[in-house]
């Protein structure tokens, strides 16, 4: 039974930490840059498919991988900002379509560039670890450790650093923000890199315990929404509550029940959150 | 004058058919058609397998074709993208047997929504399926299917395998038709075999996260799970591992490139059906293929090719066998009643009790084998008259 226990709360957080990354850089484009970035997941997608590519196909390190994975994804999403998502701040019909449309170009894309078969990227770290009697992959651990310390860096960033007063302005009060000499455009892009950043490193991480596909992103980023409606719109502390809520909701309901169940759970808790508290635990109001 | 300039306008756009329906097919050749997705998220798996049916058409053609009626005949490859869809089997199969007079079908994909084309058409199909569930009177599976492999299999550990007995089994497969077929399939072999069958596991398709669903197994401490060979299903091996299962893992199939390739360090030790080509214990007719894969396509062959490349073969023999290359009726029953000699081995089409009396089974030598280091490794192989014996005492005769 203790063995049960422990690896469905160690599972929960893995899967909570995990899609954490992903859900923390929405957020932080929504609060900020007032957009719902729906194609970020694909930047996860991005980035381990270049992690598979450089390490499987080309021979680099997986770690070198990491960085270039990250590298590329955040070139690619800083160049994203520019040209498309600038024109659709504050208009999140529109930007929600031009989001769907670079969903549907990147998964294609990356089909036709890798190959469609789902591949795997061979491993880092081998063999297992024992915790309080039950063995826990050692990838999976390492996973974990690096999600919670890479969120909790993000958090230090926005709460205590003086960029990170600057993103809280500018989500608070985008006129004021500016009077005070925050330039507007500098934030947004900023935003941009340290969700594609977060985004490509969760994607690198995960890249060598499961398959890696080009529709790898968007079942992913809809937990990542789920999460952040629970814990709030725009709230960075709200998303990691959500985010570990939805983990170990998620791990309980599999392991007792099955997927279909747990899936089926969740969005109707979303559904639930929207009618009753449709600004999430810790959040503002949408689209403030 | 109108009439008449209607007529010759009729006339004119009929022509087409009427030179088409004459044309005479090239003297001394027979089109064989080939079915495969050539494009789409399965081309990248199943087109490989494809190059191995033309490379058996140009062995073929190469050692001299096929002898029927005292005549040589050529074959013909017709090569179709089937699209994996129930459209794209449909068109294709239309094309196919009206278009190009195909008698007999290499096919892999949706093999049903062929059939409804193919069957009143009286026209033969192989299938690649290894659904037991898929057969009809034209239609034969040239793939082995688990009411084969899997008594092989048990057999195999109960009797001859090394080391630690194993006595119970739990099952964990995709939540599909295959892999509950599967399920069933080997829950009966288990029991005729005397392991003790501790459940079945099924799980969505797409599951890549076994965590869960081994947190609620393992506890169990099966001697052997038996799963499927999907690429999915390497990372269960690999994730079993790490949990720490000591047990067996064995795949009551050939192990594909992708599940060994995600189970990594996990699948050494798991079972499969795949053959070793290193292996003596490999038929010669397997090396020659993958020795003649290699040459001309410069990659390594699926562990499956094999055997679509035996269809070809098949198909040959059955024509020769039957000696016609136009009466289907004929070449079905040939098919039901002679052996043939192929590739990998001495050959024939069993397992009535499956498919309503008629027997589609296609009882071929089996290979068991281990992966070590990441290979393939031979341990052992099963002649198809035990294959048929081992099967028929599980399902009946």
């Amino acid at each position: 039974m203790t063995d049960l226990l422990l690896s469905v709360v160690l599972n929960g957080l893995f899967l909570g930490l995990s899609l954490l990354l992903v859900a923390l850089g929405i957020t932080l484009m929504l609060g900020i840059m007032r957009i719902v970035n729906i194609a970020h997941g694909e930047f996860y997608m991005l980035s381990a498919m270049i992690v598979w590519y450089m390490t499987a196909s080309v021979g680099v390190n997986y770690w070198l991988g990491l960085l270039g994975a990250t590298v590329i994804a955040s070139i690619f999403g800083l160049g994203l900002e520019r040209h498309l998502l600038r024109r659709y701040r504050g208009d999140l019909l529109s930007g929600f379509v031009a989001c769907m449309a670079v969903i549907m170009i990147m998964q294609t894309g990356a089909s036709l560039l890798f190959g469609f078969p789902p591949k795997s990227v061979p491993s880092p770290f081998h063999g297992n670890i024992t915790i309080l009697g039950t063995p826990y992959a050692t990838e999976r651990l390492i996973v974990l450790l690096m999600s919670s310390a890479i969120a909790i860096a993000a958090l230090l960033l926005v709460q205590f650093t003086k960029l990170g007063r600057a993103m809280r302005a500018v989500s608070q009060d985008e006129f004021a923000a500016a009077l005070q000499g925050v330039s507007i455009g500098s934030i947004c892009r900023l935003t941009m890199l340290l969700g594609c950043v977060l985004a490509a490193v969760a994607g690198g991480l995960i890249a060598p315990i499961f398959l890696v596909s080009a529709f790898m992103g968007l079942p992913l980023l809809l937990k990542g929404l789920v999460a952040m409606v629970i814990g709030g719109w725009g709230s960075v502390e709200g998303v990691i509550i959500g985010a570990l809520f939805v983990g170990m909701l998620e791990s309980v309901l599999i392991t007792i029940g099955s997927a279909e169940i747990a899936t089926m759970i969740l969005f109707s808790i979303l559904i639930a959150v929207l009618i009753v508290r449709p600004t999430g635990l810790l959040g503002v109001e949408a689209g403030q | 004058m109108k009439r008449i300039v209607t007529l010759a306008a009729l006339l004119f756009l009929a022509l087409p058919l009427l030179v088409g329906a004459c044309a005479p097919a090239q003297a001394g050749e027979i089109p064989i058609g080939i079915s495969f997705p050539l494009t789409g998220p399965l081309s990248a798996v199943a087109a490989p397998d494809a190059k191995a049916v033309e490379l058996a058409v140009t062995k073929i053609n190469e050692a001299g074709g096929v002898r029927v009626g005292g005549r040589t005949y050529k074959l013909r490859p017709v090569v179709v993208d089937n699209k994996y869809s129930s459209e794209g089997e449909v068109g294709t199969a239309n094309k196919l047997i009206f278009e190009d007079k195909v008698k007999i079908t290499i096919l892999w994909g949706l093999t049903l929504p062929h059939m409804t084309i193919s069957e009143p058409a009286k026209s033969i199909t192989f299938s690649g399926s290894p659904s037991t569930k898929v057969y009809g009177k034209y239609t034969f599976r040239i793939l082995y299917s688990n009411a084969g492999t899997g008594p092989v299999i048990a057999r195999w550990i109960k009797e001859k395998r090394p080391g630690a007995k194993v006595a119970s089994v739990l099952t964990m497969e995709k939540d599909d038709m295959s892999g509950r077929a599967s399920g069933e399939l080997w829950a009966k072999t288990a029991a005729y075999y005397g392991l003790k069958d501790m459940g079945a596991e099924y799980l969505p398709p797409a599951t890549e996260d076994f965590y869960p669903a081994l947190a609620k197994v393992l506890p169990l401490n099966p001697d052997m799970l038996m799963t499927s060979s999907i690429a999915q299903y390497g990372l269960l091996a690999k994730q079993a591992r790490e949990r720490g299962y000591k047990g067996l893992i064995a795949l009551q199939w050939h192990a594909f490139p992708q599940y060994i390739e995600a189970a990594g360090p996990g699948g050494e030790g798991a079972i499969s059906t795949a053959w070793d080509p290193e292996s003596e214990l490999t038929p010669q007719g397997v090396k020659d293929f993958v020795a003649s894969y290699r040459a001309a396509y410069k990659m390594e062959p699926s562990t499956g090719a094999i055997l679509f490349y035996n269809g070809v073969y098949l198909a040959a023999r059955a024509m020769e066998k039957a000696g016609t290359v136009e009466d289907t009726d004929k070449m079905v029953k040939a098919l039901e009643a002679e052996q043939f000699d192929t590739p990998v081995g001495k050959a024939w089409f069993g397992g009535k009790a499956l498919s309503e009396g008629m027997p589609r089974d296609f009882t071929v030598p089996i290979a068991i084998s281990e992966l070590k280091g990441g290979k393939i490794k031979g341990l052992a192989r099963a002649e198809a008259s035990e294959v048929a014996e081992a099967r028929d005492s599980v399902f009946g005769k």
